[in-house]
């Protein structure tokens, strides 16, 4: 039986047979295989993971996107327009529809919010008779500045950058992790 | 531990069962190196699934995205061009492959009694890869793909009385449409894989109850060798150094890029990869109405020669030297193969149309326009003058001395069919008047007696259908009604026609240089110069001269191809006006006028950035650099196979193996109980009634055997040896190959291959960013729109 599977038990006690090193050459074969197959999966194993994980947390440019002319938003009064923004998402150039709170102080000075609800990500809405922002997935309460009046959110609403040209508002979109009390930006 | 988890699995699942019988076989003859091509065929495979289930993670299947997306995958997904370029390399090297297992089979005659269907299992497998690879091909949209589909499924559509409806039913369409890119889609991703895994399972198991063929002798039949361990280190070395040149040439060659399919772009010269080479070529022998011969019998005919082989050959005996006949007749089909592929390779479909047609210096410029006239308007495709030019139509060469009419000639230009009913050369309306004229002047000076200087012949001008094939009108359309004029940048210089934020979409498809060259000197070059150098006058602008493209301005210039594309972009769009008085020429709006398609655009933008030394296909987020991990990949083999030499070494100084080894091995497998003893035992009757199964132990003894074994184990180190000395060798030779590509100068000719993307090696690559980071003088790197990644 020497030479196949079971060669170490019974007839081969020593873990050796007959000559001596036939179960050795058998063992360096096995060792050899197992040799040479490491690096194929190491090295095809690097790539394949770090391809799909690589592009996660790569931030996309942000471009500023134009909202409107200023003049048509109310005076210290939370409105939510909506704009287009030209994503530069991965290979999709194309233009989505976007929408922000924005209040305006003066013709120089707004305050721009994330729609997103910064606790879990819902979209929350203003209510006027409460002067509050709501969000109503976990009932999240904001003021007028973004600041965390009560429920779950871990910290105020996100403000986004912006500029007026022109008396143009540009907004530049950008999404935050939720859930965090740092605002870290993701996208 | 894992003992006692393997022994709860397999009292419920028989996994030492499967194992055993994947692993346990006896191999006639021994273990050999010619028994490696199915596992490395499988392996082949098995790279093929992985890579390609990868790139799903990215690519999508509709008509307007999936280029860009094979090419965010090549260039901004860490590996991606490693991913892509192993499935493109994989699939070349699963047809080698597949064609060596196949002669290697036929060879040993492995396909008689008991292993017909083995054999049959085979064909349809290698039928499969071929189909694989044709649905594959399209799937990038890009132009080699695109017009493969388009021709493979007009050559479907030959077929008598059903051609119609193949052809319909694999484009979904009357035409190449989203319809089409489905259908290939999940053929290539679902059916043809599912099929091919399927017939694989059919195609091993049959292998599996007959075992391998083993030599023809009988004699040396008797000695058994094993294929575990002993065959799987032969595979898995086989495996390893074909792993070793994929990698390679993943690197070295990267996979082409030809740009994005264009079907209104007629400037293509469509021709077929290479494994469809021989039936292109052969097809061509085949015309009129036996067509249907060349594009359905030769491949069919092939089909049944390989399928029915088992039924007609039913000669048992398998030495080949026996069988001359059998041997004569598959090196005369691979010998067929081999010859029409290369014939194929180096024919020039587009040759006629790039043959050059002489006319004295001394000729009238009339003749001379004539002349120019008769390369760009294709006229040389179907007529010969002076050996130059197609066969269709008749030979021109002494047409002056035919002693025919202007109005005749006029005429036949005009409206040939006034003049033969039947014949099939095309009305050329679009003329003008005095474009005839000059045809016609040029057609009366060929071989008749007025053209004396014509046998001078030592101051020839030569003519290409590449110049001067539209009439020089650069300012075609100035478009002054356009309301809105933007600056360029902070230093106005031109103004842009049209709205010029709005980059085209050209901008974001990633052109193929040498046809974006062949289009630049039809469109770019009358204006801003041969290979974009300038020196064309510009009277009434600031400057006095129209811009060059190389070096293009630097206001446009970026390192980043995505930025330098979006800025050359606006401009090719929407078009522009030069500062100054009054500009006599003004860029024309290619895009928004429809002068071009967005292809051919984002193939002169690929090729305007290459002026300017940077590839549009540059692999921006690589992961590893290619050459990196090149190199890396040589390394850790190199380390392996030391390691190996080292306890082979060790081994032989009869040094015992460590205890633990051996009881892994025994957990692993432990005795099989009497009844799969005789389940097995069942087997090898089954087996044994071919006869080519000895089924007693082997008769050496153990000294003998080891001293036998101990000798294929030399064999083994001594390849091992050679791999190492080959692979330092290729090493070197690449590298120096890549030198020397990388030397190369940008090509100046616009001659092109359908495969010249091949050429853009990342070596280029690297010499060029190399040449970049020395031009620091570019002022625009702010507006970068994907940043550079470098090593990590």
């Amino acid at each position: 039986m020497c030479g196949t599977e079971n060669e170490h038990k019974g007839s081969c006690p020593n873990g050796r047979c007959g000559g001596g090193s036939l179960s050795d050459r058998r063992t360096f074969i096995k060792r050899a295989v197992g040799v040479l197959s490491a690096p194929l999966f190491a090295l095809m194993a690097w790539p394949f993971v770090q391809s799909i994980i690589g592009t996660i947390f790569r931030l996309p440019k942000a471009r500023y996107a134009k909202v409107g002319p200023l003049k048509e938003f109310p005076s210290d009064k939370p409105i939510s327009p909506k704009f287009k923004y030209a994503s530069g998402n991965e290979y999709f150039h194309s233009e989505e529809l976007y929408n922000i709170w924005v209040i305006k102080h003066s013709d120089t000075e707004v305050t721009v919010f994330s729609p997103i609800c910064p606790h879990l990500g819902c979209q929350y809405d203003w209510y006027p008779q409460a002067e509050k922002f709501i969000c109503p997935c976990h009932g999240s309460f904001y003021s007028i500045e973004g600041k965390v009046l009560g429920g779950p959110a871990p910290r105020g609403l996100d403000t986004l950058p912006w500029k007026i040209e022109n008396g143009e508002l540009y907004v530049e979109w950008e999404r935050f992790r939720v859930g965090t009390p740092r605002k870290i930006r993701i996208g | 531990m894992t003992s006692k988890f393997l022994e709860w699995f397999d009292d419920r699942w028989p996994f030492r069962a499967v194992i055993r019988y994947s692993l346990q076989e006896e191999i006639p003859g021994g273990d050999s190196f010619w028994y490696c091509f199915g596992a490395v065929t499988l392996f082949v495979f098995v790279i093929q699934v992985v890579t390609g289930i990868w790139q799903l993670f990215y690519y999508v299947p509709t008509v307007d995205h999936a280029y860009q997306s094979v090419m965010y995958l090549r260039q901004e997904v860490p590996f991606g061009w490693f991913i892509h370029g192993l499935h493109y390399w994989g699939s070349n090297a699963f047809i080698v492959i597949v064609i060596i297992h196949i002669l290697r089979v036929f060879i040993w005659g492995a396909y008689k009694y008991p292993r017909q269907l083995t054999w049959l299992a085979g064909v349809i497998l290698f039928f499969l890869v071929m189909a694989l690879s044709f649905t594959g091909a399209l799937l990038p949209w890009d132009e080699l793909g695109y017009w493969a589909a388009e021709v493979g499924t007009s050559i479907a559509g030959t077929v008598p009385v059903i051609g119609f409806f193949i052809k319909e039913f694999m484009r979904g369409q009357a035409d190449m449409s989203q319809a089409t890119l489905s259908r290939f889609f999940i053929a290539h991703v679902a059916i043809l894989p599912g099929i091919l895994a399927a017939l694989i399972a059919f195609h091993v198991v049959a292998f599996r109850q007959f075992r391998s063929v083993g030599p023809w002798n009988r004699e040396k039949r008797k000695k058994t060798g094993f294929f575990w361990p002993n065959q799987v280190l032969k595979d898995i070395i086989v495996v390893s150094g074909l792993f070793i040149l994929l990698v390679a040439l993943v690197v070295f060659w990267r996979a082409p890029v030809t740009g994005p399919a264009d079907p209104v772009d007629n400037s293509i010269v469509p021709k077929p990869e290479w494994q469809f080479l021989f039936l292109y070529q052969f097809l061509k022998l085949f015309k009129g109405r036996w067509e249907p011969v060349g594009t359905v019998g030769v491949p069919l005919a092939l089909f049944l020669i390989l399928f029915l082989l088992p039924f007609y050959d039913r000669n048992r005996q398998r030495n080949p030297l026996r069988r001359p006949l059998a041997m004569l007749g598959c090196f005369a089909l691979l010998g067929w193969f081999v010859v029409y592929t290369i014939l194929g390779y180096y024919s020039n479909p587009g040759a006629n149309l790039t043959a050059k047609v002489s006319v004295s210096a001394q000729a009238s410029e009339s003749v001379k326009a004539g002349a120019a006239l008769f390369s760009s308007q294709g006229c040389v495709a179907c007529h010969t003058i002076n050996g130059q030019g197609g066969d269709v139509g008749p030979n021109l060469s002494r047409e002056g001395s035919k002693g025919l009419s202007d109005e005749w000639l006029t005429q036949q230009i005009r409206d040939p069919k006034s003049h033969d009913k039947s014949t099939a050369m095309p009305a050329f309306g679009s003329l003008s008047d005095k474009q005839v004229n000059n045809l016609v002047d040029f057609l009366k000076s060929l071989g008749g007696s007025e053209d004396s200087s014509q046998s001078s012949g030592s101051s020839k001008q030569t003519f290409q259908n590449t110049k001067s094939s539209q009439p020089a009108k650069p300012t075609a359309e100035p478009n002054e009604s356009s309301s809105k004029t933007v600056n360029l940048s902070d230093k106005p210089r031109y103004s842009i026609v049209g709205d010029f934020s709005r980059v085209g979409p050209a901008a974001y498809f990633v052109g193929n240089p040498p046809h974006g060259g062949k289009l630049y000197d039809k469109q770019c070059a009358q204006c801003h110069g041969k290979d974009g150098k300038g020196g064309v006058s510009n009277p009434g602008s600031l400057s006095g001269e129209i811009p060059p493209l190389n070096p293009v301005s630097k206001s446009l210039f970026s390192n980043n191809p995505v930025t330098f594309a979006e800025n050359i972009d606006r401009i090719i769009q929407h078009g522009s006006i030069p500062p100054g008085p009054n500009p006599e020429q003004t860029m024309p709006a290619f895009g928004d006028n429809l002068k071009l398609t967005q292809q051919m655009i984002a193939e002169i933008e690929a090729y305007v950035l290459k002026l300017n030394n940077v590839d549009r296909a540059e692999i921006m987020y690589a992961g590893v650099r290619p050459y990196t991990f090149f190199a890396i990949t040589i390394i850790v083999y190199s380390a392996a196979i030391f390691i190996i030499i080292f306890m082979w070494y060790r081994g032989k100084g009869g040094e015992p193996a460590p205890a633990e080894s051996v009881r892994a091995e025994q957990s692993g497998k432990p005795e099989p109980t009497d009844k799969e003893i005789q389940s097995r035992t069942e087997m090898l009757v089954s087996r044994t009634e071919y006869g080519d199964v000895d089924e007693s132990e082997p008769e050496q003894t153990a000294p003998e055997l080891q001293s036998e074994q101990n000798q294929s184990l030399n064999r083994v180190v001594f390849a091992l040896v050679v791999i190492i000395v080959i692979v330092v060798i290729a090493t070197g030779v690449l590298l120096i190959f890549s030198s020397f590509v990388t030397t190369k100068p940008v090509p100046s000719e616009t001659t092109r291959k359908i495969t010249s993307g091949q050429t853009d090696s990342s070596g280029e690559q690297e010499g060029q960013s190399q040449q970049k980071d020395s031009n620091t003088s570019s002022g625009n790197d702010t507006q970068a729109g994907v940043q550079r990644e470098k090593q990590e």
